[in-house]
C-alpha cells in the first residue's frame, strides 16, 4: 500500500476501512506496470513498433533493443536513430530505456509480445509521465500525397500569439519525413505517415514529445502541433515562396569583430583553455556554442568531426564551449565526455557555463542577439569573428543539411586560403 | 458481517476507489514521491520572492538563507552570477543550480525575477493524499473559445506568474448539476508546452481540500471536446509551503457542489 493511499484511508470511517484495505490489495495488482518482484527478462531482442499515448493520439516511434553482450538498444524516428544510454532489466520482468542526456527513461513491464508502462521526466512542477506501449515490428509505411511535399511557412496559433516556422515535408522509403525549422534551427526528424486523409508526423526524442498532424485543405495546410501529453497549438501555413518567412541563420547574432574573439574556460580536467594558448594562436578556429542535452548539437556534432577530419591537418582548430545542466564540473564533465565518445570528438570540450540563455550571454559580450544552440563562430586567423552561424539544419533536413554542410566547409576552405594554409 | 458493513462494500467501488486506473495510481506515487525526495520539492523551499538586489547566502545571509553555503547572487547587465568560494558562474533562469546539497532556481516572469531557494529537508514530508478515486467525477464537455484573444498575468502551479491566454469557457455536467468554467493556456517556460488549465474552487475548498483552490488539466478530445478529471485536481505549491504566493480564485470558477476526487490538503508546519 502506497504512502498517499494510506493517507488518504486514513480519513474515511473505520467500517469503511476493512472494505478499502481489500479494495486497495487490488488497486496494487492494478499498479503492477511498477512491478517489485524480481525475475529475468522475457526476451526483449529486436524490434518494437512503440508509441507515447498523448492526448491528440498516438505518437510512434521505433525501438530496437538487443540482449546479447548486454543489454541494449536504440530509439529511432524513422532512420534517425539514437543509442539509450542505459537499457536495464529491473525486477518483475520489467526493463528501464534510459535517456541519460535528459534525464528521462521509459520504464516497462515486458510480456512475450508487449512493453507496457510509462515515459517519465522531471521538470519544475514535478515528474510527469506519458503512458508508452510497444508491440513486436515495424510501423507500416503509409506514403504521403505528392502535393503536401516540399517547404511550407507555417504560423502557429494564427489567432493569438503569431509564430513562424518552415514544415519541410518529404517522401521516402520510410513513408513521411521531414522536419519544423524555427529561427534557431530544425527540431529533428519528424517520420510518419497518412492515415484517414491527414498526415501524423512525430519527434521523440527522449527530451521533446512533438507531434505534427494536419491536412492539406486547397492550398493551405491546417493542423496541430501537439507538445507532450496535452498541450496543443493550431497552425496554418502557406507553400513556401523562396521570400524570408524566418531569420536568416547568419543574420541572428552580431559580433565584435573590431578585436579578436576571446574565450578563457576549464576543459575537463580543469586546465584553463584560451584563445590566446598556442595551439590556437594565428590559426583559423571554429568555436562551437553546443550543450550535451541539445538535440541539434547532437544534429551538429558529426559535422564539426568531419570538418575538423578533413582540415586539422591544414591548422583547422575546432573548439566546443559547453552550457551543461547543472554548473557542478563533475556532473557536467561527465556528460561532456560521454558526448565526445559518441561523437568520436577530438578537438577540446571545454565546460563554459550552463543551460539557458542567460549564460552564454554573460560569458560571451563579443556576441550580441539570441544565442541558439548550437551556435556556430567561424574566426579567421587574426582571432576575429568572421560568421556567426545560428542553429544548425540536421539530417532531418536532407538536401538542406546536406548544402549547409557543403557552405561549411567551403567558407573553412576559404578562411584557410586566407591564411595561406 | 452486519448488514450495513455489507451494503457498504457493495457500495465501496464508486465510493473508494477500488477502480482507481493504474495511470493514475502511478502518476500519485510518483508525484508524492517527487514531493518527498527532490531536492527542489515544493516543501523544500525556504525563499520565494521577487529578486530586487544581491542575495547574500550563508552566515551574513538572511535568517532563511543562514544555514547555506556561502555564496552570493548577483545580477549584472548580461545576467545572473553565483559567486562562491570556487569561483564564479552564470545562473540560468527556470533551472535547478546546486550549491552544495541546496539548490536555486531563478524564474523569469512578465514584471521580474523570481528567486526560489530550496534547502535539505530536515523532516520528512507529509503529503496529505487524494480523494479515493471517483468514476463519476470524470467529465466530457465542451470548449468554447473567447470571442477575442485575450491574455492576462497570472500565478502558475508554482507561484511564478506567467502571461496566460483565454483558451475558453468549459460546459459539462457533474454530480447532476450543469456547469461552467473558465479555462486558461499556461505556458511552461522553456517548453512549446502550454496546458489549458482550470482553476476552481467547490464545496470541499477550506474543508478537505485547499481554501484557495485547485488546478485541473483539460484533456483534450478531439474538436472542441475536453475531458475534465476531478480526481487530477492538484494543490498549487503555496498548499505546501506558505511561501509560494497562492492564485487568487478564478471569478466565477467556484462550483455549488463537493467535489470529492483529487488531492487533499493539511496546513504545513515547519
Amino acid at each position: 500500500m502506497t504512502d498517499s493511499i494510506r493517507r488518504a484511508a486514513s480519513r474515511i470511517p473505520a467500517a469503511a476501512l476493512v472494505c478499502t484495505l481489500t479494495l486497495l490489495t487490488l488497486s496494487a495488482v492494478a499498479a503492477s506496470v511498477f512491478p517489485a518482484a524480481a525475475s529475468a527478462q522475457a526476451g526483449i531482442s529486436g524490434g518494437w513498433r512503440a508509441q507515447l499515448d498523448l492526448a491528440g493520439g498516438p505518437l510512434r516511434f521505433h525501438m530496437e533493443l538487443h540482449e546479447e553482450g548486454g543489454l541494449s538498444g536504440r530509439l529511432c524516428n524513422g532512420d534517425s536513430c539514437d543509442p539509450f544510454s542505459e537499457v536495464r532489466s529491473l525486477p518483475g520482468d520489467s526493463v528501464l530505456l534510459e535517456m541519460g542526456d535528459y534525464a528521462a527513461a521509459i520504464r516497462a513491464h515486458v510480456t512475450a509480445d508487449s512493453l507496457v508502462g510509462f515515459y517519465r521526466n522531471v521538470g519544475n512542477r514535478g515528474p510527469r509521465t506519458i503512458p508508452f506501449r510497444a508491440y513486436r515490428g515495424t510501423w507500416p509505411v503509409a506514403l504521403p500525397d505528392e502535393a503536401l511535399l516540399g517547404l511550407w511557412d507555417a504560423t502557429y496559433n494564427p489567432d493569438t500569439n503569431p509564430s513562424p516556422r518552415v514544415l519541410d515535408f518529404r517522401r521516402t522509403a520510410r513513408g513521411l519525413e521531414g522536419t519544423i525549422i524555427s529561427n534557431t534551427g530544425d527540431s529533428g526528424l519528424f517520420w510518419g505517415g497518412y492515415e484517414n486523409g491527414r498526415f501524423v508526423m512525430s519527434h521523440f526524442d527522449g527530451s521533446f514529445v512533438y507531434m505534427l498532424t494536419g491536412e492539406l485543405q486547397g492550398d493551405t495546410v491546417r493542423g496541430i502541433f501537439h507538445a507532450g501529453l496535452t498541450s496543443q497549438r493550431p497552425f496554418v501555413a502557406v507553400r513556401s515562396t523562396g521570400g524570408a518567412h524566418l531569420t536568416a541563420p547568419t543574420e541572428m547574432v552580431e559580433a565584435d569583430t573590431t578585436s579578436a574573439f576571446e574565450w578563457a574556460f576549464p576543459d575537463l580536467e580543469g586546465n584553463m583553455v584560451t584563445n590566446d594558448d598556442e595551439r590556437f594562436r594565428d590559426k583559423v578556429v571554429i568555436v562551437e556554442i553546443f550543450g550535451t542535452w541539445c538535440p541539434t548539437c547532437h544534429d551538429s556534432a558529426p559535422t564539426m568531426v568531419k570538418l575538423y577530419d578533413r582540415f586539422r591537418d591544414r591548422g583547422l582548430e575546432i573548439v566546443g564551449l559547453a552550457y551543461e545542466v547543472t554548473g557542478d564540473p563533475e556532473v557536467d564533465g561527465a556528460l561532456v565526455r560521454r558526448y565526445a565518445e559518441k561523437f568520436g570528438i577530438e578537438f577540446p570540450l571545454l565546460l563554459a557555463g550552463v543551460n539557458d540563455s542567460e549564460s552564454p550571454h554573460a560569458t560571451q559580450p563579443q556576441l550580441d542577439g539570441p544565442i541558439a544552440f548550437p551556435t556556430t563562430i567561424f574566426l579567421d586567423a587574426s582571432g576575429r569573428v568572421r560568421r556567426v552561424h545560428s542553429g544548425f539544419y540536421g539530417p532531418a533536413l536532407g538536401e538542406v543539411h546536406e548544402e549547409l554542410e557543403a557552405e561549411l566547409i567551403s567558407f573553412t576552405d576559404e578562411l584557410l586560403r586566407e591564411a595561406g594554409r | 458481517m452486519p448488514s450495513r458493513l455489507l451494503l457498504l462494500c457493495v457500495l465501496a467501488p464508486a465510493a473508494l476507489g477500488a477502480q482507481t486506473p493504474a495511470a493514475v495510481e502511478a502518476e500519485r506515487a510518483d508525484y508524492a514521491q517527487w514531493l518527498r525526495t527532490s531536492p527542489a520539492s515544493p516543501y523544500a523551499a525556504v525563499l520565494h520572492e521577487p529578486l530586487v538586489e544581491d542575495l547574500i547566502f550563508g552566515p551574513e545571509g538572511s535568517a532563511a538563507l543562514a544555514g547555506a553555503p556561502t555564496a552570493t547572487l548577483s545580477r549584472t547587465r548580461r545576467g545572473l552570477f553565483l559567486e562562491t568560494g570556487s569561483g564564479r558562474r552564470a545562473v540560468p533562469r527556470n533551472r535547478d543550480v546546486g550549491l552544495g546539497a541546496w539548490s536555486i532556481r531563478v524564474s523569469r516572469s512578465p514584471r521580474s525575477d523570481i528567486i526560489t531557494v530550496f534547502a535539505p529537508l530536515s523532516r520528512a514530508v507529509e503529503h496529505p493524499g487524494w480523494f479515493d478515486y471517483r468514476a463519476d467525477h470524470v467529465v466530457e464537455g465542451r470548449l468554447t473559445p473567447p470571442d477575442r484573444p485575450t491574455e492576462r498575468p497570472m500565478l502558475g502551479l508554482d507561484g511564478v506568474e506567467v502571461t496566460a491566454s483565454l483558451a475558453g469557457t468549459f460546459e459539462g455536467e457533474v454530480l447532476g448539476k450543469d456547469f461552467t468554467l473558465t479555462a486558461y493556456r499556461i505556458p511552461q517556460p522553456g517548453s512549446e508546452e502550454a496546458e489549458v488549465s482550470i482553476f476552481l474552487r467547490d464545496g470541499t475548498s477550506g474543508v478537505e481540500t485547499y481554501p484557495p483552490g485547485r488546478f485541473v488539466v483539460l484533456r483534450p478530445l478531439g474538436g472542441d471536446r475536453y475531458l475534465l478529471d476531478f480526481n487530477r485536481a492538484r494543490n498549487p505549491f503555496c498548499a505546501y509551503n506558505p511561501r509560494f504566493p497562492c492564485p487568487l480564485p478564478w471569478p466565477g470558477n467556484t462550483l455549488d457542489v463537493r467535489l470529492e476526487a483529487g488531492e487533499l490538503y493539511e496546513p504545513y508546519h515547519d
